[in-house]
C-alpha cells in the first residue's frame, strides 16, 4: 500500500492485542504472557528471542490459532481470528514451519507440497504437481529429489520441503517454530536467506521463534519475549 | 480427493501395517463367514424339511395326552376324548392362512358282488381287519387325496357339487379294483356297512347309532390311480353325505372324520396353530402338524446351528476387540500426521474419513478373499456334517417306510399320516444341504463385515475427535 506521494505505507497483517496466558505449576499460577500487544507488518522477517520457558512457542501457538489466549485477541488483517474460525484460519491464511520438518513420512517431497494445495479452499489454477515442482525448485529442491520419499532426504532438504509446503498455500503469513533448530550452520544460513527472499521479494510476513542469536541477527526485526511482553 | 489419494498411498507405502490388518480381518471374517454360511444352510435345510412335511395341519384327538392322564391316575371315563366337532372345524377353517380344508369321513364296507384288489400296502390302518373296502367321503369336490397327490383321476369324472350336496350314491374306484372286477364307468357296485366296524370315539359315544348294514348300489363315475404305495387301492371315494346317510349320523355335529387344513405356506404352520388353538373345545383335541417328526429331524441341525451361532458371536466380539486394539495402535502411530493435518487446517471429519477409507479398502479385499476361502471351508464342514451320523441317524424316523409305523402310534388312530404330511428322506436333506453362497448371503456377510469394522474402529477414530493439534505437535 502506498500514499499519494508514492511512499510505502506500513500494512499491518497480524495484531496481538493484550494477550495473556498462564498455567498452574505446582499449585501456583504461572503467567507467561502478560497483556502482550504487537503489530506485525507485511513483507518483513521477524524473529522472537527468549530463554526456554519464556512462552515463545505458546505465543506462536496462539498466533496461529492452535491455542486460545486467556485474555486478549488475535487479529488477522483487522479481523478477529475467532470470528474467521480457527480451522479455516489455519487452512487459508497462515502456514506453519516446525523444527521437525512437518512432513508426512509416506509421501514424496512433491506429494507433501501438493497436500497443502488440496487442503486450502482456494482452487489452484493448472496442475498442482507442476506448481509443486516449481515451488520446490524455488527452495532449491530439484525434481529427482522431489520425487523421493521424504525420509530418504537430508534434514536440510526436508526443511526446504517444509518451507515449500508453506509456500504452496500461497498465504501472506508464515510462522516458524525453531525452523532451523535441527540444521547445521551452513544449512541454517541457506534457510534464513530463503525466508528473507520470501519476505522481501514475495511480500510474505515471516515470524520465527528461535534461541539463536545468529538467526535473529539476519532478521529485519528482533523481538525479545520478556516478562510476558514483546520488547523490540 | 485428498482422502482417497492419501488413503491409497498410505496403504501401499506401509505394506507391513496393511498386511497385518488384512491378515487379522481375513481370519476374523473367515471364522464368521463359515459360521454364517453353515447357519444359513441349516436354515434352508429346515425350510426344506418343513416344506417336505408340508403345510397340512390336522384337527384330531390327542391320545397321547389322554394316555398320560390315565398313567397319572385319571379314570378311563375322565380321559375319554370327546368327538371332534364339525362346527369347531368350520370356525378354524375361517383362519386367513387356510387355503383349503378337508373333512374326510370314512366307513368300512364289504360287498358280496366284488372282490378287493390285491394291495401291497398296509395303509388304511385297521380297515383290513374289519372290512374289504373303505368308503371315503369328502366335504368338497377337491378331494384331499387328489389335492395332496396321493391319487389322480385317470378316467371319468370327479363328483360334482350336486353329487356332494344331494348325497348321490356315486363313487370313484381305483384302476386295480376296476380291473380285478372288470368294472367300467357307469357300472354299479353294491356295498354294505361292515358289521364289525372299527370302534372310534364317535361310535363309542354313539351307542344309539342308526347305522344299518343294508346294501346300496353305487354308480361308478370315475376311476383313479394310486400314486403312492401307502395308498390302499380298495379305497372307494364318495361324498361325506353318503357316509352320514349310511352311518345314520347326518344331523350330528360330532365326527370321527379326518379333518385336515392345508395352509398357504409351510411357514405359517406355527402361527396358524397359535391362532386356531383357542377354538378347540377339549384338552384332548389338538392341531397337529407332525411336529414330532419335524423336531426330531431338525434337532441335530439345530445343535450345529447353535454351535455356529456361538462361533459367530465369540469371533465377532473377539474380532471387534482385536480390530479396536490394532486400529488404536495405528491411529496412535499416525498421531504426528494427524497433528500436521490439523495444523494445516484439515477438518477432523476428513481425517477420520481417510482412516475409515483405508480400513474399508483392506476390509473389502479381506472380505472378497474370505468369501472365497470360507466357501471352501464351509464345504469341508458341510461334507463332515452330511457324511457324519448327524443326518443319517434321523433318516430312520423320516423314511417313507417308517411313516406307517407312526400310523399305529397313539393319535394316528388308523390313519396313514404319510398321506397327510409329506415324508422326508434324509438323504435328500443331506443332498439339499447346500453351502454355496447366494447373493442374499453375500449381502448379509457384507453387512456383518462393515458392522464389525465400524464397531472395531469407532472408538480409536473417536479419539481423533479429541486430539488438539498443539498438544500433538508439542509431544513430538
Amino acid at each position: 500500500m502506498r500514499d499519494r506521494g508514492g511512499v510505502a505505507l506500513r500494512e499491518t497483517i497480524l495484531q496481538l492485542e493484550n494477550i495473556s496466558y498462564g498455567y498452574i505449576d505446582g499449585g501456583k499460577k504461572r503467567v507467561i504472557l502478560n497483556g502482550l500487544s504487537y503489530d506485525f507488518e507485511k513483507g518483513k522477517l521477524y524473529t522472537i528471542l527468549g530463554p526456554s520457558g519464556s512462552g515463545k512457542t505458546t505465543l506462536l501457538a496462539i498466533a496461529c490459532a492452535l491455542d486460545d489466549p486467556e485474555k486478549g485477541m488475535v487479529k488477522f488483517q483487522g479481523k478477529d481470528i475467532k470470528s474467521l474460525g480457527y480451522t479455516r484460519f489455519r487452512r487459508n491464511n497462515i502456514a506453519i514451519v516446525f523444527q521437525k520438518y512437518n512432513l508426512m513420512d509416506y509421501l514424496t517431497g512433491v506429494e507433501n507440497v501438493e497436500t497443502d494445495m488440496m487442503i486450502i479452499d482456494k482452487k489452484v489454477a493448472g496442475s498442482k504437481k507442476e506448481l509443486a515442482y516449481k515451488i520446490l525448485d524455488l527452495v532449491g529442491i530439484v525434481k529427482t529429489k522431489a520425487d523421493r520419499i521424504v525420509t530418504t532426504l537430508s534434514g536440510g532438504e526436508q526443511q526446504r520441503i517444509a518451507i515449500a509446503r508453506a509456500l504452496a498455500k500461497d498465504v501472506d503469513l508464515i510462522l516458524g517454530d525453531e525452523p532451523t533448530g535441527a540444521l547445521d550452520t551452513a544449512t541454517q544460513k541457506e534457510i534464513i536467506d530463503l525466508f528473507k527472499m520470501l519476505a522481501h521479494e514475495y511480500g510474505k510476513t515471516i515470524i520465527i521463534v528461535t534461541h539463536s542469536d545468529d538467526v535473529a541477527g539476519q532478521s529485519d526485526i528482533i523481538l525479545h519475549l520478556r516478562d510476558g511482553k514483546l520488547i523490540p | 480427493m485428498r482422502i482417497f489419494i492419501h488413503g491409497l498411498k498410505s496403504l501401499i507405502r506401509r505394506p507391513a501395517k496393511t498386511f497385518m490388518l488384512f491378515i487379522i480381518l481375513f481370519v476374523v471374517f473367515n471364522l464368521i463367514f463359515t459360521g454364517f454360511i453353515i447357519q444359513n444352510s441349516i436354515k434352508e435345510s429346515k425350510t426344506y424339511i418343513r416344506e417336505q412335511i408340508g403345510s397340512a395341519v390336522e384337527y384330531k384327538m390327542d391320545y397321547t395326552a389322554a394316555m398320560n392322564a390315565v398313567q397319572g391316575g385319571a379314570s378311563a371315563d375322565q380321559t375319554r376324548p370327546p368327538a371332534l366337532s364339525l362346527q369347531v372345524a368350520e370356525k378354524i377353517a375361517t383362519n386367513k392362512y387356510v387355503k383349503s380344508y378337508f373333512v374326510t369321513e370314512s366307513a368300512n364296507v364289504n360287498s358280496d358282488k366284488i372282490t378287493p384288489a390285491e394291495t401291497q400296502t398296509t395303509g388304511g390302518g385297521f380297515q383290513r381287519s374289519f372290512s374289504d373296502f373303505t368308503l371315503t367321503g369328502s366335504n368338497t369336490v377337491e378331494y384331499r387325496d387328489f389335492v395332496m397327490g396321493n391319487t389322480k383321476l385317470v378316467d371319468g369324472n370327479m363328483l360334482s357339487v350336486d353329487n356332494l350336496n344331494n348325497g348321490d350314491k356315486v363313487v370313484l374306484v381305483s384302476q386295480e379294483l376296476a380291473q380285478t372286477n372288470n368294472l367300467r364307468i357307469g357300472d354299479s357296485i353294491s356295498l354294505s356297512l361292515a358289521s364289525e366296524r372299527m370302534m372310534g370315539p364317535q361310535e363309542l359315544n354313539n351307542t344309539n347309532s342308526t347305522a344299518s348294514t343294508t346294501a346300496y348300489d353305487y354308480e361308478i363315475i370315475g376311476t383313479y390311480q394310486a400314486l403312492k404305495d401307502d395308498f390302499s387301492v380298495n379305497t372307494i371315494f364318495t361324498s361325506n353325505n353318503v357316509i352320514y346317510s349310511i352311518n345314520g349320523t347326518s344331523s350330528s355335529d360330532d365326527t370321527n372324520a379326518s379333518i385336515v387344513y392345508l395352509l398357504d405356506s409351510p411357514s405359517h404352520v406355527d402361527v396358524f396353530k397359535s391362532e386356531a388353538s383357542p377354538y378347540l373345545t377339549s384338552e384332548y383335541h389338538i392341531l397337529s402338524s407332525n411336529d414330532a417328526e419335524y423336531e426330531s429331524l431338525t434337532k441335530p441341525l439345530d445343535l450345529i446351528s447353535l454351535i455356529a451361532s456361538m462361533l459367530i458371536w465369540i469371533v465377532f466380539i473377539a474380532g471387534a476387540a482385536i480390530i479396536l486394539a490394532i486400529v488404536t495402535i495405528f491411529v496412535r502411530d499416525r498421531k504426528f500426521e494427524i497433528g500436521l493435518l490439523l495444523s494445516s487446517g484439515e477438518g477432523k471429519a476428513k481425517i477420520i474419513a481417510q482412516f475409515v477409507f483405508e480400513i474399508l479398502v483392506i476390509a473389502v479385499v479381506a472380505f472378497t478373499v474370505s468369501v472365497a476361502s470360507s466357501n471352501i471351508a464351509s464345504k469341508q464342514v458341510s461334507n463332515w456334517i452330511t457324511g457324519s451320523e448327524l443326518l443319517s441317524q434321523t433318516s430312520i424316523i423320516g423314511s417313507t417306510n417308517n411313516a406307517t409305523i407312526q400310523n399305529f402310534q397313539p393319535g394316528n388312530f388308523g390313519r396313514n399320516t404319510a398321506l397327510i404330511y409329506g415324508s422326508v428322506d434324509m438323504q435328500n436333506v443331506a443332498d439339499e444341504f447346500d453351502v454355496s453362497l447366494s447373493g442374499t448371503v453375500i449381502g448379509e456377510l457384507l453387512l456383518a463385515s462393515i458392522l464389525l469394522v465400524l464397531i472395531g474402529s469407532s472408538i480409536p477414530l473417536f479419539i481423533i475427535m479429541r486430539y488438539k493439534p498443539k498438544r500433538i505437535l508439542q509431544d513430538y
